[in-house]
């Protein structure tokens, strides 16, 4: 299969945490670090997804010639 | 070796995170101590007139090693060749401990507060002085068990899943 079923796991695994950290963050009432926190789980999971979709550009254009 | 690495990453921050805990946990009992230490004193120096020197000795034998550090290098050092007043004295002792004692600065700067008072005045005054300083440790005791209490989890669980976020993402 692809290689790149790894990445997968990788991103399913940092959401997990995320959501474990958010919660623990909520139960200790400190709800601005939990929104905090979300957000740089998104920014982390976009900086692994952005090389992947930049690769996936590159691929279309090399298929179309441009 | 990339198992072991990740191992590391894992065990240090959890450590980490524990230590932390610990360390919230410590400042309580430091506190604790405290208000019982200058409870003691008002004792010894309100109803006993016991010269501070020997009252310090005499309460620091009861206490928990690090307050009983604290204030026996005191008593140490009120009696001492240097002939340093009490003041003078309490603000050395204080600086020289303030590396190895769980204690934050509000604590300090109370502590600090005390020593200005420490033997310049009469015994009524001393008394007030140091009945003002425990109701000070009191409240900043309640402040640290509330502190304790919210926080101790928090920083344990967040030291093994920051842990676990640095490994997921550069394994």
């Amino acid at each position: 299969m692809i290689p790149e079923v790894d990445l997968i796991f990788k991103i399913a695994g940092v959401g997990i945490v995320i959501l474990l950290l958010n919660i623990l963050f909520k139960q200790a009432g400190k709800d601005e670090y939990a929104y905090i926190l979300t957000l740089v789980g998104v920014v982390l999971v976009f900086i692994v997804a952005i090389q992947m979709i930049q690769r996936f550009f590159q691929e279309v254009r090399a298929v179309f010639g441009f | 070796m990339k198992m072991i690495g990740a191992f590391l990453v894992i065990a240090a921050s959890t450590m980490a995170g524990w230590v932390y805990s610990t360390l919230l946990k410590k400042r309580l009992h430091l506190l604790n101590a405290l208000v019982q230490c200058f409870q003691w004193l008002e004792t010894e120096v309100g109803y006993g007139s016991v010269p501070l020197g020997e009252a310090f000795m005499r309460i620091s034998a009861r206490l928990p090693k690090e307050v009983h550090v604290l204030l026996s290098s005191f008593a140490a050092e009120l009696n001492g060749t240097a002939g340093l007043t009490a003041d003078e004295a309490w603000q050395k002792i204080l600086t020289q401990n303030r590396e190895g004692l769980a204690l934050k600065a509000e604590d300090w700067a109370l502590l600090t507060d005390f020593g200005w008072t420490l033997g310049t005045t009469d015994r009524e005054h001393q008394v007030s002085a140091i009945r003002q300083t425990i109701a000070r440790l009191r409240h900043q005791a309640t402040e640290a068990e509330e502190e304790c209490e919210k926080n101790e989890r928090l920083y344990r669980y967040l030291g093994i899943a920051a842990g676990t976020l640095v490994v997921l993402l550069f394994y």
